[in-house]
């Protein structure tokens, strides 16, 4: 077995400088952004019982979930969503008064990936999720938060779009087609593959209604502005999935008087997660990411499978994805810079940590040299980019001017 | 809301290239440096704002749902085998070939109680047709030359891409079983398609209006 003591596992990361450090702020903006909203932070443990994710139509399947045995052989999981850890919390821990519950969360997901595919295996979502509201005021809040989130983090050129899980359900229902053909028409349309799906339906085109062979065969295409409302509606007649069109219409008339109609788009070919998702779905975009930036919807069976039966919806940002993205927008995120480094001999290292307390409650950055000597806390001055040491021991600040450290100003430290 | 990054499509090296070259220069887009490509990797048409860029058919596959790359052309072969995350927007109708069960004459499936050795360089559409038949097999992977295998003794058959099927019959094997049809397929990037529709959309269009007049007229072998 090969020594991995200098490696890390595929999948996983570590995070420096720059990096940690925009991802901390985006974080730390989105989590702004929530609080003022409304919501709770909340957080839950990295290790679960297997069973939390373990029900019918659970959304990430059991072989992408990180297993291993606590002390008694019981299997546990590293948390691989946060949408079932609140479930849970949701249903056995809050008891409110009123709903809804609005709680946020801020936390990494594990998930076992294919080997060498160059996705991540724990990576952080920040969330919401709206608990306790059946009607599309709940998603409405989630979709305004998520633009709000995303808009605060400086994010250009994104588009969430929105589609309902019930509208290919609806269609789908009456038809005379077993679960296993249903299936295959769901993965056509999820995937847009027009030529598979036509074939199918010619295929089956004598026992599938007409109307919604028509409509089936247009849902992949039906993707794009305010338009596709207007088609879908001429295509439906009076037919299926009046009242999801409906729902997704309401929405977007909000979307447009807030003046975020830029902001959305409309896929009703969108048919990923039927099981889990049971009302409006939402997915985020963005020109510079190849993933999805934000994932969500309405989910209101999958409570019940902790014993409360509750309606919600919510949504979480991917903050990796988005910290890439905004990395390739050309969107920094301000240094911590240093602005003064304290040099002092062993004896007077006192002195120097309580002029670093004095200077920061003036307002001004600095730190003590861990340095010996003068000239060494000079070089780590100039590898940081600050351009003044203060010497205790002389009392003197040095300043760097035309590449070299001159003496400054005598200054009192005592 | 216009974009100056070029449209990149990822196109799969070797005997889908020609093909997918034959059509782009059809749909009117520059295909000069495609056609006199020497040894660079990125060929462009300023013209019409498009990068192209030539893969191995795996990597198609990669760079599109990464979305370094917003279209792809890549075999159905390669798609059943590698099943990654994008849409799979149009069947470009060349390339037609199949995946077949093929052996030496004298095999037969359901003979003996042995589980049946079968090489293959596609184990997961191996796999999948063998559990839709609700057969048990062990399946070898091998690289090249797959119909070598059965001859040698290695396993008791093959799956494998048949064209025309003379590497078959010069090696005294003969076909079992059709398994599926294989073309050459367009792919999308999900977020490029959702970013980029209007672009992406008319290319689409106009890449159908092509395969289908191409369709009409009988494939060159």
């Amino acid at each position: 077995m090969a020594n991995l003591k200098k490696y890390i596992p595929e999948g996983t990361k570590d995070i420096l400088f720059e990096e940690c450090r925009s991802k901390i702020k985006i974080e730390d903006l989105i989590r702004d952004v929530y609080i003022n909203y409304g919501y709770n932070e909340i957080i839950s443990p990295t290790l679960e019982f297997y069973d939390v994710f373990n029900m019918e139509n659970q959304p990430i399947p059991q072989e992408k979930m990180y297993k291993l045995f606590d002390n008694r052989g019981r299997i546990l999981v590293l948390r691989s969503d946060m949408t079932t850890p609140i479930a849970r919390i949701a249903a056995t821990k809050i008891k409110p008064e009123m709903y809804p519950l609005k709680l946020f969360y801020s936390q990494n997901i594990f998930r076992v990936n294919e080997v060498l595919n160059g996705k991540l295996s724990e990576f952080t979502q920040s969330g919401i999720e709206i608990i306790g509201v059946d009607s599309i005021r709940g998603d409405i809040e989630a979709i305004i938060t998520g633009i709000e989130a995303l808009k605060r983090i400086g994010l250009r050129n994104f588009k969430i779009e929105i589609g309902d899980s019930q509208f290919f359900r609806q269609l789908t229902d009456n038809l005379p087609l077993n679960m296993e053909e249903k299936e295959q028409v769901r993965l056509f349309i999820q995937n847009k593959n027009i030529a598979g799906l036509r074939e199918f339906l010619d295929n089956n085109s004598k026992i599938i209604d007409l109307n919604a062979l028509e409509i089936l065969q247009r849902l992949p295409e039906l993707f794009g502005g305010k338009e596709i409302i207007t088609e879908t509606r001429e295509l439906l007649g009076k037919s299926y999935g009046i009242k999801a069109l409906e729902n997704i219409e309401r929405v977007y008339e909000v979307m447009d008087k807030l003046g975020y109609s830029k902001y959305i788009s409309i896929d009703l070919g969108m048919v990923q997660n039927l099981n889990y998702y049971s009302g409006l779905i939402f997915r985020g975009y963005c020109m510079e990411a190849g993933d999805s930036i934000l994932s969500g919807g309405r989910y209101d069976k999958l409570i019940e499978n902790f014993g409360k039966k509750l309606p919600a919806t919510g949504l979480a940002i991917n903050v990796d994805i988005v910290v890439e993205a905004l990395k390739t927008q050309g969107k920094t995120f301000a240094d911590n810079k240093m602005e003064k480094i304290i040099h002092c001999n062993f004896d007077d290292l006192h002195k120097g940590y309580d002029l670093v307390m004095k200077l920061k409650e003036k307002g001004t950055k600095a730190e003590v040299s861990l340095m010996k000597k003068l000239e060494e806390s000079f070089q780590y001055a100039e590898k940081m980019g600050v351009k003044s040491v203060i010497n205790i021991s002389e009392q003197m600040e040095y300043k760097f001017e035309d590449n070299i450290w001159i003496k400054g100003s005598k200054i009192i430290t005592e | 809301m216009e974009s100056i990054k070029p449209l990149r499509i990822a196109l799969t090296k070797g005997r889908l290239e020609k093909f997918s070259v034959d059509i782009f220069d059809k749909v009117g887009i520059d295909t000069e440096e495609l056609k006199n490509k020497g040894r660079r990797l990125v060929l462009c048409d300023k013209k019409n704002n498009i990068q192209f860029v030539l893969v191995k058919a795996v990597d198609v596959l990669t760079y599109v749902e990464h979305g370094a790359a917003d279209i792809g052309i890549v075999g159905k072969d390669t798609l059943l085998e590698e099943g990654r995350d994008f849409y799979e927007v149009m069947d470009l109708k060349v390339g037609k070939c199949k995946f077949a069960l093929a052996s030496i004459p004298s095999f037969n499936i359901n003979e003996g109680y042995n589980r049946k050795k079968i090489a293959t360089k596609y184990p997961r559409v191996t796999r999948d047709y063998f559990r839709k038949l609700g057969m048990d097999v062990e399946i070898i992977k091998i690289e090249g030359s797959v119909e070598l295998a059965p001859i040698l003794g290695l396993s008791d058959a093959i799956v494998d891409i048949v064209e025309t099927g003379t590497t078959l019959k010069e090696n005294g094997l003969i076909v079992f079983n059709d398994i599926c049809d294989i073309s050459a397929r367009m792919i999308v990037n999900r977020a490029s398609m959702k970013m980029r529709k209007d672009e992406i959309k008319s290319l689409i269009d106009n890449v159908q209006k092509v395969v289908n007049e191409f369709d009409k007229i009988p494939q060159k072998k």
